[in-house]
């Protein structure tokens, strides 16, 4: 008995030298440098309920306030439909082989407006909480990413618009709608790495910030939103070719509307999310190290 | 030991400092026009530190001395130019508390926001909730949104959330002097709980009485050097005699 006892004793005590030994290893690890890959992946999965309180606050903040509240996330869409139907149905009925252009230009409206509202709350994400920085330590990636996560609420709304619209026109749905949450990744991913870039650029120059809306307002025009690639003429074609919504663009249209789909944009689309998400880190993580002494 | 500081120096620029933000237009005349030159200054030099578990050390030493930036180089929001920090714990920093809270939100809405940026899981929160609104002294006005409370109010929910973190480490600056003076005895006994239960404090203050009263041990920074590190009444004696 006594035996025994002094058995699972001297066993126990083994156990509490080898968790000492690895309660040895730091938790926290400060060094000068940071690895160009190091965004502190560890403690974001650690701290991942933030990224909710954050992504909570900014849609709870987005409706709260406003008379209209949630009414909002209807009306935003709804507006540039009215006024881009107004204008400009008349000119591309060639081009879209009998698709009723209202459904057509939203199609691309509401990823255009997902993409723009997310780059530019993402955009100014680490300039507007500079108090915070200042204070307390969080994975500051959580930040831009909260808008674009966010956002996307804004997008479930016109997306639940859009099917009224295709319904309401006789358009009808077809199971290619399965494609539209890839697209939608694809579209936030790209908004993320474009809004991480210009966050932390606008960390060290204080014009980006200026320069982000205007980026922004040229973005819809050189992208087929409410106008078909097609329509343009062929040699100024290479514009949308390159740009990396198109290839978002085109198959949400191509997914709902029953358009050819656009593989080769898609590609291009791809390749610059590989780039953009590529450079955004790297930039992301040099920046964010200095963030706290610049701001 | 939960904390190891080997070296840490950090430097700034001051040129930089007074600048902070550069416009694009700045630094490409940077590329063709000579530089001005830089001032560089130490905030930190050759710092070496080591805390063992349970123990409550004070750091003092006059304005700009370096004590924030060395508790902001162990809290990470800013990154040492020299040397290596190992922290063997969950880190609760307070340089300021409240920072995050949003007045629109309410006050149950910021417990969440803070507790989780502070660096709790929301269950951890759902478990602590009833505590940190009785603590705070705050429970009728937890629908409500903070814009509305009064700074007391405010002080005492934020105070109340970081000290229901319970973090291994815990890095203080002058956040003692919250509230009333029925709260702040709350929250010295508070802290005394934390220290107590084998929490490893760093606590920066200009109160002597508090350091005298809460550490046993105290590092005195001047001007980014550690000059002196022993017993708190030694040091306190020989920063006080001080005259630079």
């Amino acid at each position: 008995m006594e035996d025994n006892l002094s058995k699972t004793l001297s066993l126990s005590s083994d156990k509490k030298t080898a968790m000492t030994s690895a309660e040895n290893k730091p938790y926290i690890k400060i060094y000068p440098d940071k690895k160009w890959y190091d965004l502190d992946w560890k403690r974001m999965w650690r701290q991942r309920d933030l990224l909710k309180s954050f992504v909570l606050r900014d849609i709870r903040l987005r409706y709260r306030q406003t008379l209209l509240g949630v009414l909002w996330a209807i009306i935003q869409p709804l507006a540039p439909l009215l006024i881009f139907t107004l204008i400009f149905s008349r000119f591309f009925s060639e081009f879209n082989q009998g698709i009723p252009y209202a459904v057509f230009v939203f199609c691309g409206l509401v990823p255009w407006l997902y993409f723009s509202n997310a780059v530019n709350q993402s955009g100014n994400s680490l300039s507007h909480h500079s108090y915070l920085i200042g204070k307390i330590y969080f994975p500051r990636l959580f930040l831009p990413l909260s808008s674009i996560i966010a956002g996307g609420l804004d997008f479930l709304v016109g997306f639940g618009l859009l099917i009224f619209l295709l319904l309401f026109y006789g358009v009808g749905i077809s199971v290619n709608i399965l494609f539209v949450p890839f697209l939608w990744v694809l579209l936030g991913i790209l908004a993320l790495s474009i809004g991480a870039l210009f966050a932390s650029l606008s960390v060290v120059f204080r014009d980006v910030k200026n320069l982000l809306p205007f980026i922004l307002q040229l973005g819809l025009f050189l992208t087929p939103v409410i106008y078909p690639s097609k329509a343009l003429p062929e040699s100024v074609q290479w514009i949308t070719k390159i740009n990396p919504l198109t290839g978002i663009i085109e198959n949400m249209r191509a997914v709902l509307l029953g358009t050819d789909f656009a593989w080769t944009e898609l590609g291009i689309t791809l390749i610059w999310i590989a780039c953009l998400s590529f450079i955004a880190m790297i930039v992301f993580v040099r920046v964010q190290k200095y963030t706290a002494d610049y701001i | 030991m939960m904390i190891v500081v080997e070296n840490i120096s950090k430097k700034y620029k001051v040129s930089r400092q007074d600048l902070s933000l550069k416009t694009l237009r700045e630094s490409v005349a940077d590329v063709f026009v000579k530089k001005t030159k830089e001032k560089e200054f130490y905030s930190l030099k050759d710092i070496n530190l080591q805390v063992g578990k349970g123990e409550t050390v004070g750091i003092i030493g006059h304005n700009g001395a370096g004590k924030t930036t060395l508790l902001k180089i162990l809290s990470q929001i800013t990154y040492p130019t020299v040397g290596n920090a190992f922290l063997y714990g969950r880190v609760g920093s307070l340089i300021e508390i409240g920072a995050g809270f949003h007045p629109e939100l309410t006050g149950h809405e910021n417990i969440f926001l803070y507790g989780s940026l502070l660096g709790m899981s929301h269950s951890e929160i759902k478990r602590k909730y009833e505590r940190i609104i009785y603590f705070a002294e705050v429970e009728k006005f937890i629908k409500t949104p903070i814009k509305f409370y009064s700074s007391g109010m405010n002080i005492r929910l934020a105070f109340s959330i970081a000290a229901h973190f319970e973090p291994e480490i815990l890095l203080l600056d002058e956040v003692l002097a919250v509230g009333d003076m029925n709260f702040q005895e709350k929250c010295v006994q508070k802290i005394d709980e934390l220290a107590n239960n084998g929490h490893t404090t760093l606590l920066v203050s200009h109160d002597m009485d508090r350091i005298l009263k809460h550490c046993k041990r105290t590092i005195w920074l001047n001007k980014g050097e550690l000059k002196m590190d022993g017993k708190s009444d030694e040091v306190v004696e020989a920063f006080l005699g001080f005259d630079d």
